[in-house]
Formats: structure tokens, sequence, C-alpha cells
């Protein structure tokens, strides 16, 4: 049977608490396996997973990491060849991973910042900082701008894709330009 | 100043590559220790049937402790439930929210926003506070617009983008209501600040709400007529 992607947000979010908190071991060594077809699968999207993840991932987090993190976890909960459109599962896993990734980031900056005053966790300026402008987004933002600017989706799939309303990618894509347009603003006065 | 395009262009090939060859075997090796840990874990299963199934534990010891354990789970349950109510009648007294000013009158419970406001394009509202309702509108290509309800006044104005000073609104019986957007570096500052025209300042702290955007909101027992300016501080 085949599972239709935009069915399994709920699950992909139940896999995440799932994983931390417990896991049924047994039923997870039955399915956890890498079969040729999960292989190839891997392998055709790969490319497309690790420059999502680059945009999605925080400045700190390796891109390739992430992907590796998304493909493990979405495997552990079922085979990924049964899913009808496994691109886009995998890539709201990854936005899930990396959200994860930056709400933990930031509590670590913080206890940083408060056992040194004036110690900021993050590691923007390894980037160029018209880059390092892009990290201050949120990492669903980067992805939305990604998806319509590079990719030219419309707000309908990149909607469908992350699991979030039309209006809602439209509303987040026009934020985070008006975002970036400040910052450029404040740069230059 | 290179494109937008351009930039997350460069952002998404940013890194050290590393083969997918590496990732698939690394992936592999993963899936292989978890393929262990269950084959301990079917192992420890078994130890503990085994010592479950044994004889030496006395019947009604068994009994006592699977009465203590649905009892732990009952109570278990009544606290999540208590929880998820609170939760769900924003119920939390520790929140700005409680702290504020109490709403004098709020809008109809389940009436959504004023759409007509938003004009033909695409719209997404919801209720930020009891007394009062968002929205936006974006044609994808324009300034989005930001529009607000409240039981005394509909209107719409440039939108509350990071960085910008809260939107001071006015709610009903003399009250006032801020809006107010992350700062330019996406943090929450805690405190609004309204800077009234006799020179005096009032300060109430931020609600914040984050599903679907981040945004904030606090409630002054004044007049919007009185204000000069809003600001934040925290």
């Amino acid at each position: 049977m085949r599972v239709n992607a935009s069915c399994c947000v709920q699950s992909l979010g139940g896999v995440e608490q799932g994983n931390d908190a417990w896991m049924d071991q047994r039923e997870m060594t039955s399915r956890a396996s890498l079969d040729r077809e999960t292989e190839q699968l891997i392998r055709a999207l790969y490319p497309s997973l690790r420059r999502f993840a680059a945009v999605a991932g925080a400045s700190e987090s390796d891109p390739d990491d992430l992907v590796q993190e998304a493909l493990l976890r979405s495997i552990r909960a079922r085979s990924l060849v049964e899913i009808e459109f496994p691109e886009a599962y995998l890539r709201r896993a990854i936005l899930n991973v990396a959200s994860n990734e930056r709400r933990s980031t930031r509590r670590r900056s913080s206890r940083l910042r408060r056992v040194s005053s004036g110690l900021d966790g993050a590691t923007n300026d390894t980037y160029p900082s018209d880059l390092a402008d892009l990290f201050h987004l949120s990492s669903v933002a980067r992805a939305v701008l990604f998806m319509a600017e590079v990719e030219n989706a419309t707000h309908r799939e990149v909607a469908e894709t992350l699991g979030i309303s039309e209006s809602n990618s439209r509303m987040v894509a026009a934020r985070a330009r008006a975002a970036l347009r400040l910052n450029l603003k404040e740069e230059t006065s | 100043m290179t494109s937008l395009e351009d930039r997350l262009n460069r952002l998404s090939e940013r890194g050290t590559h590393r083969p997918v060859d590496e990732s698939i075997d690394a992936l592999r090796a993963e899936l292989s220790n978890d393929a262990d840990s269950g084959v301990n874990s079917n192992h420890r299963e078994t130890e503990m049937l085994t010592e479950t199934s044994d004889p030496q534990v006395p019947v009604r010891q068994r009994v006592s402790r699977l009465a203590f354990a649905a009892a732990a789970i009952v109570v278990a349950g009544i606290v999540v439930t208590i929880a998820y109510n609170a939760a769900d009648e924003g119920i939390d007294p520790d929140s700005a929210a409680a702290l504020m000013p109490a709403p004098d009158e709020t809008l109809p419970p389940g009436e959504s926003a004023a759409v007509t406001l938003f004009g033909p394009g695409p719209d997404y509202s919801y209720r930020l506070s009891a007394d009062a309702e968002v929205g936006w509108a974006s044609d994808g290509v324009n300034e989005t617009r930001f529009c607000w309800r409240t039981p005394v006044i509909e209107d719409c104005g440039s939108e509350p983008v990071p960085g910008t000073l809260p939107i001071a609104i006015a709610v009903a019986a003399g009250q006032t209501l801020t809006i107010v957007p992350v700062s330019v570096d996406f943090s929450m500052p805690t405190t609004a600040v309204l800077v009234l025209r006799d020179g005096t300042t009032v300060e109430e702290p931020i609600e914040w709400s984050t599903d679907p955007i981040t945004i904030g909101y606090a409630r002054f027992d004044t007049p919007v007529e009185e204000v000069a300016e809003t600001r934040t501080k925290g």
C-alpha cells in the first residue's frame, strides 16, 4: 500500500517525539533496513535533500548530518518506498530536525550568555554578511524562500511540501523578504 | 548586492560535501546498530517475562502492584487532562496575559475577521486575543498588508515586520492594545511601553503567540488617543 505524504505530518511529529522518549525496538528492527530500492531512492533524492538541508539548517549544523538524521528517523518510522511523495516527506523531516536543532542551539546560547555575558553562541561570522542575514530567519522562512525563489515553486507547491497553508507560505515569504530588506537598510545607513 | 536567489543558491551549496556513498554507509551502520539493540531488547524482555512468571512472587503482592500501577495511571491521566484543559482555555496564572488588564469587551466567540478589508488577494487571519483578530494579505509581490478587528474598530496598516515599533490599536472601553513584532534579531521583548502625550510612561508585559507566526500583544487601561509613542524593552 502506498502512503500519501500529506497524511504524514502528524505522524512525523509523533516519530520525532517518540524517538526521543521511547521506541518499540522490536518493530523498529523489523522495519529498519536499507534494501536496494530504498538505497536507489536515497541516491536519487540526496542532492536535492542536501541543498534543502543546507538552507533549512542552522549555520553551525552540517547539511549532510541533517539529511542523515532525517533519513534515519524516517526509515525507522516507515518504508520510504511506500510513501507517495518521499521527497516532500523527507523535506519535512529535515525541517523538523533543523527546527529542533535551532531550539536547542538557542537554549545553549542562552545558557552560555548567562555564564559569560557578551558571548554569543551564534557562529554566523564564518559566513559573508549577506548569507549571515539569512540565518536570522527561521528554518521555515528560509525553506519557503528557497523553494519559491530558487526552485520556482508556487506557494501552493511550497505549502503542500512543507505541510503549511498556502496563505501561510505567502505570509512567511513576505515577512522574510521584509525582514531582509530591513537588515539591508540598517547595514547601509 | 547579490540577488536573493543568488544568496539562497550559495547557501544551498555551503559546507563540506560528503559523498553520498559515505552517507549511505553511515546510515546502514546506524540501522545495523538499531537491529542489534532490538535483539538485546527482545532478550531483556524474555528475561523480564521469566522473572514475572516466577512463582516466588506472591499473588497478593502482584495484585497490589497492579492496583498501584492502575491508580498511578488514573492520577497521571487526571493531571494531564487538567493541564490540557488549562492550556486550551489559556489559563496560565504565570503568563503575561494574566498579568495585564483584562479586556473590557471581547469579540463574539467563533466569528471570523472582517476579511473584506483585505481586498481580493489571499488572506490569513486569526484571533490573537479575546478582543482582537489580526490578519495578513499579500498578492506575493507587493507589500503585505496587516489588518485588525476589535470590538470598536476595523483597520489596516503597515505590517509589523521584525524590528518595527508596536502598533497601538483601540479596543473597548478606553483600552489600548499594542501589537508587537519580534525584534530585528527575532528575539521577543518582554515589556511593552506607552509614552503618553503628557510625557508619562506606562508598561505592561507582552503575551507572545508563536503559532502560526510569532507576534505579541499587550493591553493597557489607557485610551489610544492619549498615546504619543510605543516602545518595547527587555
